[in-house]
C-alpha cells in the first residue's frame, strides 16, 4: 500500500475538490453541520445525492454495472474524506449500502431492475426492519410474522428502533415464516410498502431529544409473494451477509475528522494547554483508526462483504464516535450543560447524547465481542 | 525465545546476522538490503512475537547511521556480518570531535565494540574501550548501560547538508521499530492467552467458554488490532514522506496507541492467565515487562502526546487525514 497520492490521484483528488467547489451549496453545508441525528434529514442528503447523480458519483460502493463510479477503494477513500472535510451532507446509507448489497447478491434480476434504480435516484427511501420489541440483540427471537396465502404473505407484528421509518417508503424486513428449532433457521427477507394499510409509523423520542427512530406496527400488511428475497427461510443468512456491510463498509474516519474540527470550532479563542491536550489525544486515536478502515475497506474489491473483521471496525468506529462527540462537549467545560436551542453548545451535546446509542444499534458492542471472540479468537 | 540472564550469547547474535537482520536497515549503495521501513517493521515484528529480547533495534539505528557515512565499509560489514556491535545514541554534544555527555539505560551497549554518537554536527564512532559502562537489568530483561562521556576522542564518519535527514531517519526509525517490536509481543500475548482459554479448565469446562472470558479476550484483539494499524500507520507515512513533519505527527499517533494498546493486552495476559500470569513458568510474565517496558520507555523518551501538539495541533495537520500525502 503506498499512500504517496501520485499523479493521477491528484488529479482524482482536485476534481472532487472543484466539484465540491462548484456544487456544494452553503445552505447543504450548514444542514450538514447541524445535523445531530444519526443520519441528515431526506431533504439534505437527497438533495445532495440528485447532484452527484447528475455526476455519476451516487453509488460509489456498487460495481459499475449497476451505476456504481468503478473507484479503486483509494480513490474512494480520497472521494469520501474531500467530501467530509467540505461538509457535504452524508448519503442516506440504508438503501445504498445495506439492502442494495444483498439485492445485487441474493435477488432475482428483475428484483434489481424493480429497486436498485430508485436507491440510485433517491426516489425510493429505504429503512431497516430488523429490531423488535423483543428482540433487539438477540434478532433470530423475531417473531413477526409472514404467513403464505396465494401469491401473497400477509405480516402481523412489530418493528422497533426503525430509523427514518417516518420518512421512508419501503422497508427490508425479517419475518418468520416457520417455527423451527433454531431460530435463525425460519427468519424471510422480504420487502415491504410502507404506503398501505395497516402500516403504522409511530416516533420514538431519542435520549437527546430528537425524533430519528420509530416503532412500525404491521397489521394484516399484504405483500406480494415476489417481494421475497432469495429462498423461504434462508433470510438469517442475507441479514449476516447485509450487516457485514452495515458494520464494515463505510468510511467514517473523515466523518469523524469533521466532528472534531466542529467541536474546536466551539472554542472561544486558542485551546488552552490542558484542551490541546485532550485534542491531541482524541486526534492521535482518530489518525489510527483512519488507517485501521483504509486497510480494512482498501482490500476489498468493488462490492466485496469484508468478513467478521467488520465487527472489530464497527466496534472501534463506534467507540471513537462517542470519544470525539464526549471531546465536542469536554471543550465545552460548564456550557457543556447550556441546551440552548439552536446554539453551537446545544447541538455538540445533543451529538453527545445520541452517540450513545452508537455502541448500540447495528450489533451492540457486547454482541460484536462475542463474533470477534468467536470468530478472531477462535474459542 | 532468549530467557533472561542469556542476554547477548554470542550464537544467537551470530544465528541473527546469518538471517539478514542487520543488513535490513542499512542503504543499499553504503552495502546493505536497502530495506524500508516495512521492511524493518516486519523483522521487528517477528522478533518481538516470538520474544527475541536482542537489542536488534539498536542494530537497526545503526545500520541507518552507517549509511550516512562516506568511508565506512569495514564497520558496515562488521555490523551486517555481526562481528562487532555498534550501540548508538542520541543527544550528546561534540566540540573539536570530542563528544560528552551522560547517556543512561542505552539498549545495546554494554558488549558493544563501538558507540555511535549522532550529534547535530555528525555522526562520531567511539571505541566502546575508552568508556566504562555500569551494566543496569532492565524491566525487559535486557541489560542497558549507563555511562559518563567527557570529552571523549572519536572519529568523525558522516557530516554535511544531508547529514540531518539521516540522524532523523535513524530517530524516526528507532520508535517505528519498537513500536512494531510491540506490537508482534502483543500477537504473541493474544495467541497465547486465547490457546490457554480453550484449554484451561476450570468449573468443569474450558474458560474460553465464559462470556465475561470471551469478551475479555475479544478486547485484547481489538487492541492488537488497534496497535496493528498503529504500526502501519507509523511505518507507512515513514516510508512516503520521509523523516519531516507528517511522519513526526504519524509516529507520535502510532507511539501513542500501541503503548495505550500494550497496557490492555499485557494486563489482561495477565489475569486471564491467572496463577500462571504472575509466575515465571510461561512467557506471559515476560511479556507483560516487555510491553510495560515498550510504554515507560515511550511514554518518558518519546512523549507522543506533546510531540503530537507540537508537529500537528500547532500546525492544525490533525484537522486533515494523517494518510493521504502530497507526492
Amino acid at each position: 500500500m503506498d499512500l504517496l497520492l501520485d499523479a493521477e490521484q491528484r488529479r482524482f483528488r482536485d476534481e472532487v475538490r472543484t466539484f465540491l467547489d462548484e456544487r456544494l451549496t452553503d445552505e447543504l453545508r450548514d444542514g450538514q453541520s447541524r445535523t445531530i441525528g444519526v443520519y441528515p434529514e431526506p431533504d439534505l442528503s437527497l438533495a445532495w445525492q440528485r447532484i452527484l447523480l447528475e455526476k455519476g458519483w451516487a453509488a460509489p460502493t456498487w460495481p459499475t454495472k449497476f451505476g456504481g463510479t468503478g473507484w479503486s477503494p483509494l480513490e474512494r477513500f480520497i472521494f469520501e474524506n474531500e467530501c467530509a472535510q467540505a461538509g457535504a451532507p452524508l448519503v442516506y446509507p440504508i438503501g445504498m449500502r445495506l439492502v442494495a448489497p444483498v439485492l445485487m447478491e441474493f435477488g432475482s434480476p428483475e428484483q434489481q431492475q424493480r429497486w436498485l434504480p430508485q436507491i440510485l435516484s433517491g426516489e425510493d427511501y429505504w429503512c431497516q426492519g430488523f429490531s423488535e420489541p423483543g428482540a433487539g440483540s438477540d434478532l433470530a427471537s423475531l417473531r413477526t410474522r409472514a404467513t403464505r396465502e396465494g401469491d401473497s404473505y400477509r405480516i402481523n407484528g412489530s418493528k422497533m428502533w426503525t430509523t427514518h421509518a417516518h420518512h421512508a417508503n419501503r422497508m427490508f424486513a425479517l419475518v418468520r415464516t416457520a417455527e423451527t428449532e433454531r431460530p435463525q433457521q425460519g427468519i424471510s427477507f422480504v420487502v415491504i410498502d410502507l404506503h398501505q394499510p395497516g402500516v403504522d409509523i409511530r416516533p420514538i423520542i431519542s435520549i437527546g431529544g430528537d425524533h430519528d427512530v420509530n416503532q412500525v406496527f404491521l397489521t394484516d400488511v399484504v405483500i406480494p409473494a415476489d417481494n421475497l428475497i432469495g429462498e423461504e427461510n434462508h433470510g438469517w443468512t442475507y441479514a449476516k451477509y447485509l450487516l457485514e456491510f452495515e458494520r464494515g463498509t463505510g468510511l467514517f474516519s473523515g466523518r469523524l475528522r469533521a466532528s472534531l474540527r466542529r467541536a474546536e470550532a466551539a472554542l472561544n479563542g486558542p485551546p488552552s494547554a490542558h484542551q490541546q491536550r485532550l485534542i491531541a489525544e482524541v486526534a492521535m486515536e482518530l489518525d489510527v483508526f483512519e488507517m485501521f478502515e483504509l486497510s480494512v475497506v482498501g482490500t476489498l474489491p468493488n462490492g466485496g462483504a469484508p468478513g467478521p473483521v467488520s465487527s472489530v471496525l464497527k466496534l472501534r468506529a463506534s467507540r471513537l464516535k462517542q470519544t470525539v462527540s464526549q471531546l465536542g462537549v469536554a471543550l465545552l467545560g460548564a456550557d457543556g450543560v447550556r441546551r440552548v436551542p439552536g446554539s453551537t453548545e446545544d447541538v455538540l451535546i445533543t451529538d453527545y447524547l445520541n452517540a450513545r446509542a452508537a455502541t448500540i444499534f447495528g450489533g451492540a458492542a457486547e454482541v460484536q465481542l462475542g463474533i470477534i471472540a468467536k470468530a478472531l479468537g477462535e474459542l | 525465545m532468549v530467557a533472561a540472564g542469556q542476554w547477548g550469547e554470542p550464537l544467537t547474535w551470530t544465528a541473527l546476522a546469518e538471517m539478514g537482520c542487520f543488513g535490513i536497515a542499512v542503504a543499499e549503495a553504503a552495502g546493505g538490503f536497502g530495506g524500508g521501513a516495512i521492511e524493518i517493521g516486519l523483522m521487528l515484528r517477528t522478533l518481538g512475537r516470538f520474544l527475541a529480547i536482542e537489542p536488534v533495534v539498536t542494530a537497526v539505528v545503526a545500520g541507518t547511521l552507517l549509511s550516512a557515512a562516506s568511508d565506512a565499509e569495514d564497520h558496515i560489514a562488521a555490523l551486517i556480518e555481526g562481528e562487532k556491535r555498534y550501540a548508538a545514541c542520541f543527544g550528546l554534544s561534540d566540540v573539536d570531535g570530542r563528544i560528552s555527555g551522560q547517556v543512561r539505560n542505552l539498549s545495546g551497549a554494554w558488549g558493544a565494540d563501538h558507540i555511535l554518537a549522532a550529534t547535530d554536527a555528525g555522526l562520531f564512532l567511539i571505541d566502546a574501550g575508552v568508556v566504562v559502562m555500569t551494566p543496569v537489568p532492565l524491566l525487559d530483561d535486557t541489560v542497558g548501560a549507563d555511562f559518563m562521556l567527557d570529552a571523549v576522542p572519536a572519529v568523525q564518519l558522516a557530516t554535511g547538508p544531508d547529514w540531518s535527514w539521516h540522524r532523523n531517519l535513524a530517530v524516526a526509525r528507532n520508535v517505528m521499530a519498537r513500536g512494531w517490536q510491540a506490537w508482534g509481543a502483543m500477537e504473541g500475548a493474544v495467541a497465547a492467552t486465547s490457546e490457554y482459554m480453550r484449554t484451561r479448565q476450570q468449573f468443569g469446562r474450558a474458560l474460553g467458554t465464559f462470556q465475561t472470558v470471551q469478551h475479555r479476550v475479544a478486547e485484547m484483539i481489538v487492541a492488537a488490532k488497534e496497535a496493528e494499524s498503529a504500526a502501519l500507520l507509523g511505518a507507512l507515512v515513514l516510508e512516503a514522506a520521509g523523516p519531516g513533519p507528517e511522519a513526526q505527527r504519524a509516529l507520535a499517533a502510532m507511539t501513542a496507541r500501541v503503548a495505550a494498546a500494550a497496557a490492555i493486552v499485557a494486563e489482561t495476559a495477565v489475569q486471564l492467565h491467572g496463577g500462571m500470569g504472575v509466575s515465571d513458568e510461561l512467557d506471559i510474565a515476560a511479556r507483560f515487562r516487555h510491553l510495560q517496558a515498550y510504554r515507560l520507555l515511550a511514554d518518558a523518551e518519546f512523549r507522543p502526546t506533546e510531540q503530537y501538539i507540537a508537529h500537528a495541533l500547532d500546525f492544525q495537520r490533525h484537522r486533515h487525514s494523517a494518510l493521504l500525502i502530497e507526492g
